[in-house]
């Protein structure tokens, strides 16, 4: 398929990654809670299902178009 | 009026109540009231001014007199580090005869000792990977001058954090709330960090080694509320020294306790958590098949939405090799640099999986005699592979006659280690060409 080129997004992000290679510290006034908060929880993050079934999307349309082409030239 | 008699009669006063507070402002760069410029301008101590002051603790106070004059009077930032790392060492030596009341000065001194590092890097910035480090063991510190090779100042660093750090963990008291075992993780934390700033790997590992080989008991990881950010930079440091093991399944392990402990931290969408599930999330994929499809967290993490969501986890659910292979390319610095590099590779076996599963799924829908729907041909996942790698091909060619990037061998080759690792049942036919899926669960859980 097609090479993609980066957009300034990209580029920005990239950069911001390639340098930040140090875990960053957290200050020296932080604030730890007693209690754990809400917005972080880690059991409600992660899907085990993460399987794309209904072949609907824009690569699975194309990917089909291409099996039935190559199905009528056999 | 602050005189050098007023400031050490306060030492010794702190030293014999063991008043931590007291004795961490008498050590600090910056005191209380002021008091910095004042001790600048004391009068080098002779044995005499020093003799009320324990012995062990005189070359600390000798060597924080001159911190301040290089701060204070002179300005340079340079002398300054040498001096505070000197005096560090000198109080660690000191500390060995105290009970872990010690440890919070001690600490308190390190991470300045640690800041001013920082400072004196930015303006005298040391190119890390151009010193030859000397082979350190981490039992055979000693000392970061002499006359051996010229040692960089993050060198010096390491040696007196790894005094701090061997002074905590070889602490015999058997009660552990009386132990400096009880503030292990700092020093553990700000050694593991600097080795790898480093890029001494090994050390990195030994530390971790002795933390694990240790018969004495250590803090709890949710025991105190300051040991919890200390813990969550050891565990992260540490995943990624079983990620370069190739121990994917430990270096989820910490990082899951890593993202634990971030639910105490008040700070929402901390650059830290940024940080852990950049790592964390190719694991989950890799090792759980887990992802995260919650828009609003994409929004708050837009750096991992475009690295992951948009182009990595994408490329593989949708079994897109060509976008697969670009995002590698695009990304290889920061995988690298992560210690992602291995993980990420061996995730293209997933987005085969999905290719192969999407092209059995697409050809069952397609065959016009659903007896046979289950026997696909190898030819038909050639055009798939060729399709996701290379893009549409030239309508109305026969298949016969077309010249695929992939050679059926390699297509056979990818389905038989699929069904090899249990991901695909089924068996191949290599005399008809094609692969004879499971009727009933092709491609399992």
């Amino acid at each position: 398929m097609s090479e993609q080129t980066n957009t300034p997004t990209e580029e920005k992000v990239i950069k911001t990654l390639e340098e930040d290679d140090e875990f960053e510290d957290f200050p020296e006034d932080d604030k730890w809670t007693g209690e754990p908060n809400s917005h972080i929880n880690p059991s409600n993050l992660w899907e085990e299902d993460w399987d794309d079934d209904d072949n609907q999307d824009e690569f699975s349309k194309r990917l089909r178009d291409e099996l039935r082409a190559s199905q009528k030239t056999n | 009026m602050l005189t050098l008699s007023g400031y050490i009669k306060k030492i010794v006063k702190a030293l014999k109540h063991e008043d931590a507070d007291q004795l961490r402002d008498c050590l600090t760069i910056n005191p209380a009231n002021n008091a910095g410029e004042a001790r600048a301008d004391f009068a080098e101590p002779n044995d005499f001014d020093l003799y009320p002051v324990p012995e062990k603790f005189r070359p600390v106070v000798k060597c924080h007199l001159k911190v301040m004059t290089s701060i204070y009077k002179y300005k340079s930032i340079d002398t300054a580090f040498t001096e505070l790392n000197e005096m560090n060492s000198n109080l660690i030596r000191a500390a060995e005869s105290q009970t872990n009341w010690i440890n919070s000065p001690l600490m308190s001194s390190l991470s300045e000792l640690i800041a001013v590092y920082k400072v004196r890097q930015q303006k005298y910035p040391e190119d890390v990977s151009s010193y030859q480090f000397q082979d350190m063991e981490i039992d055979s510190f000693e000392g970061g001058s002499g006359n051996g090779p010229k040692t960089s100042a993050l060198e010096q660093l390491s040696i007196t954090v790894n005094k701090g750090f061997k002074l905590s963990l070889n602490d015999k008291n058997l009660v552990l709330s009386q132990s400096k075992r009880n503030d292990i993780y700092f020093f553990l934390s700000n050694l593991i960090k600097i080795y790898f700033k480093m890029n001494k790997l090994e050390l990195a590992k030994s530390v971790e080694k002795a933390v694990k080989g240790t018969r004495f008991e250590l803090p709890p990881m949710n025991a105190k509320s300051a040991n919890k950010k200390h813990l969550v930079v050891y565990l992260y440091y540490s995943s990624l020294l079983s990620l370069d093991d190739g121990d994917f399944t430990a270096a989820e392990s910490k990082l899951d306790k890593a993202m634990d402990l971030m639910r105490y931290y008040s700070q929402k969408c901390a650059r830290q958590t940024n940080q852990i599930l950049l790592i964390l999330l190719p694991l989950k994929l890799h090792n759980k098949n887990q992802v995260i499809n919650s828009p609003e967290f994409w929004k708050e993490h837009p750096e991992l939405q475009l690295v992951y969501r948009d182009n990595l986890l994408y490329s593989v659910i949708h079994g897109d090799i060509a976008k697969f292979e670009d995002c590698i390319k695009k990304y290889e610095v920061v995988f690298l640099k992560n210690h992602l590099y291995l993980l990420v590779l061996s995730l293209k076996q997933q987005c085969y999986l999905r290719l192969v599963k999407k092209t059995a799924t697409i050809y069952r829908e397609l065959c016009t005699d659903p007896s046979q729907a289950h026997i696909v041909p190898f030819s038909a996942f050639q055009v798939a592979f060729e399709f996701s790698k290379y893009g549409t091909s030239e309508k109305e060619q026969d298949v016969d006659d077309r010249v695929f990037g992939y050679a059926q061998e390699e297509i056979e080759c990818i389905l038989a280690g699929l069904i090899a690792k249990g991901k695909i049942k089924g068996y191949l036919s290599n005399i008809n060409c094609c692969a004879v899926l499971s009727k009933t669960v092709a491609f399992p859980k």
